[in-house]
C-alpha cells in the first residue's frame, strides 16, 4: 500500500506549481474580500476534494489502471491507498489551516487592538469547513471508481449539487439558528468518518466487481 | 524439466472473441515465443496468466501456484512489462524506485540502479523525455530487480533500433542462464524470435494453431516452389496452405524431408517463422 501511496503523493508533488498558482489566486481573491481565514477553507477544499480525484484521471491517461494487478497488490490495497491518499491530503490541508489561525492570532495580537482571545467556538467555526474534504472525496471516490474518471466527474459534479441543494434546503427549514459550531463540527466530523468507511467500503465492492 | 506455466485448457470469452481453450506449457530455463497477427490473443494468454482478466475456464498454474488464487504470491516472482510505459510521464527513473521497491517483497534497489548504470538510463529525467527504447529498459530494470523468476513481456522490441533490439535479446538471454528462470513474450518482429526462442506458439484468431520447439520447427516446415500446374498433382493433405503468384506459387509443409520424399525434385526453401505465420493466416 506504501507504494501506492508513495505514487499519489509523488504525483502531487509534481503538481505543487499548480497548488501554489491556486492558493494565490484565493488569496489575492480573499484580501479583495478582507476574509482571509474563510478563503483559506475554501483552497483547502478546493486543493483536498479537488486534487484528491487527479490521480483517477492519470491513472486513466498513463493507463495505470489497465496494468496496476500486474503489480502484487490487491484491489482492496488499491483502493485502501486511494482513500488513505484522501485522508494526508485532508491532514496537510488541516494542518495548513491551524497554522494559518495561529498566523492570524499572532497578527491580530501584534497589530490589532483590542484584542480578542481565541474561543473553540471560533476555531470551530474555522475548522468545520475542512471536513466537506472528506465529505466530498467519500462522495466522489466511489464515482470515480464506477464510471471512471471522465464521466465520474461528471457524476461527482452533479451530486456534490444535490447535496448543497439538500443542505440549503435543510439550513432553510431550521431557520438559520445554529445551537454551537463546535456541535456542528462534531456531527459533521462524525459523518465524515461514517460516510468514509462505508463509501471505502462501497468503492471496494465495485473495483472487486469489475468486469474483466 | 519442471515447467514455469502450465495453462490446462484456460479460455476466455469476450463478446467478440473467444480465446479457445489454450493447452500448453512453458518449461523453466526457456524463452517462448507468441506469434500471431493482431488482435490473436496474444496479450489475452498474457493477461490470464497475469489474472488481469479472469478465466472463462479452465485453469493456468504459474511457479506450481494457482494463478488466481494464489495471485499475490506469484506477482512477488514474476515480472510483466506491458507494450507501452505504464509509470506517470512525469515522474524519473528514481521515484519508479521509490514507489516498485515498497511494492515488492524481494526488491533490490542496488540492482535497479546498476541497470539503470547498465542501460545508461539517467534516474532524475522525466520518463516522457525518454526514447521508446529506453521506456522499454526502464521496465525491463524494474522486472530484473525483484528477482522475478518468470518474465512476460508484450512487444517488447516494437519501436526498438537494431541496437536496442540486441541488447534486449542479449538481457533475455542472460536472464535464462539462470535454470530457473523462463521468459514468455509475444512479438510481431520474428526474426527476434528466431534468434532467442526456445519455444515458438503461433496464435491465430484465438487458436493455438501450434506451440513447438522452434528449432524443430525450422528444421521440419518448409516452403515449396511450383508452377500453377504442377501445384494441381500435390495432395492438398500434404501442406498448410498456399500463396499464388503470377509466375507460381508456394506452400508451406510441415514435414520438408518426407515432402521431398514423396514429390522428389520440388523445389525447398527454409521456412522462416514469418513464413509460418504468413501461411497459417492464408490458411
Amino acid at each position: 500500500m506504501i507504494g501506492l501511496l508513495y505514487k499519489d503523493m509523488i504525483y502531487m508533488k509534481k503538481m505543487w506549481k499548480t497548488v501554489i498558482l491556486f492558493a494565490v489566486f484565493f488569496i489575492v481573491f480573499s484580501f479583495v474580500q478582507s476574509n482571509t481565514i474563510s478563503a483559506m477553507s475554501f483552497i483547502s477544499i478546493m486543493i483536498g476534494g479537488n486534487f484528491s480525484m487527479l490521480p483517477f484521471s492519470y491513472d486513466n491517461y498513463s493507463k495505470w489502471n489497465e496494468y496496476q494487478y500486474a503489480f502484487p497488490v490487491s484491489k482492496k490495497t488499491v483502493v485502501c491507498s486511494r482513500y488513505l491518499f484522501g485522508l494526508v491530503l485532508f491532514g496537510i490541508c488541516l494542518l495548513l489551516n491551524v497554522v494559518g489561525l495561529l498566523l492570524v492570532q499572532i497578527e491580530i495580537l501584534l497589530f490589532t487592538r483590542p484584542y480578542a482571545p481565541i474561543t473553540i467556538q471560533y476555531v470551530s467555526a474555522e475548522i468545520l469547513p475542512l471536513f466537506f474534504i472528506p465529505i466530498m472525496q467519500a462522495i466522489s471516490f466511489p464515482l470515480m471508481y464506477r464510471f471512471g474518471a471522465e464521466k465520474g466527474r461528471l457524476y461527482v459534479i452533479c451530486a456534490i449539487a444535490v447535496i448543497i441543494a439538500i443542505v440549503m434546503s435543510v439550513m432553510k427549514i431550521w431557520g438559520g439558528e445554529i445551537i454551537t459550531y463546535s456541535s456542528v463540527l462534531i456531527t459533521l466530523a462524525s459523518m465524515a468518518v461514517v460516510l468514509y468507511v462505508l463509501s471505502m467500503l462501497l468503492s471496494i465492492c465495485i473495483e472487486k466487481k469489475k468486469v474483466q | 524439466m519442471k515447467n514455469s506455466i502450465v495453462w490446462n485448457n484456460a479460455e476466455k470469452k469476450f463478446d467478440l472473441f473467444h480465446l479457445q481453450p489454450v493447452t500448453m506449457n512453458l518449461e523453466q530455463g526457456s524463452i517462448m515465443g507468441l506469434i500471431g497477427e493482431n488482435g490473436s490473443g496474444k496479450t489475452t494468454l498474457m493477461k490470464l496468466v497475469l489474472n488481469l482478466i479472469s478465466l472463462s475456464g479452465g485453469n493456468i498454474e504459474v511457479l506450481g501456484m494457482d494463478s488466481v488464487s494464489q495471485e499475490y504470491e506469484i506477482k512477488q516472482k514474476i515480472a510483466f512489462v506491458p507494450d507501452e510505459n505504464i509509470f506517470y510521464e512525469m515522474f524519473t527513473a528514481k521515484e519508479v524506485n521509490k514507489i516498485t521497491s515498497k511494492l515488492y517483497v524481494n526488491w533490490s534497489e542496488k540492482a535497479f540502479f546498476e541497470y539503470l548504470q547498465k542501460f545508461e538510463i539517467p534516474f532524475d529525467k522525466n520518463i516522457k523525455s525518454f526514447s521508446m527504447g529506453m521506456k522499454k529498459k526502464l521496465a525491463i530494470a524494474c522486472a530484473l530487480s525483484h528477482k522475478a523468476e518468470l518474465l512476460l513481456l508484450d512487444e517488447p522490441m516494437n519501436g526498438l533500433d537494431p541496437v536496442a533490439r540486441q541488447q534486449m535479446r542479449d538481457i533475455l538471454q542472460e536472464f535464462v542462464e539462470i535454470e530457473s528462470h523462463s521468459v514468455l513474450l509475444s512479438s510481431h518482429i520474428t526474426e527476434d524470435l528466431e534468434k532467442i526462442a526456445d519455444y515458438i506458439t503461433l496464435i491465430e484468431k484465438g487458436n493455438v494453431i501450434l506451440s513447438e520447439n522452434k528449432d524443430e520447427l525450422l528444421e521440419n516446415y518448409g516452403v515449396a516452389n511450383f508452377s500453377k500446374e504442377d501445384l494441381k498433382e500435390i495432395d492438398v493433405k500434404d501442406y498448410v496452405s498456399v500463396k499464388q503468384y503470377a509466375f507460381g506459387c508456394k506452400v508451406l509443409v510441415k514435414n520438408k524431408k518426407m515432402f521431398l520424399r514423396k514429390y522428389d525434385g520440388a523445389v525447398m526453401d527454409n521456412a522462416s517463422l514469418e513464413d509460418i505465420m504468413v501461411f497459417y493466416h492464408e490458411r
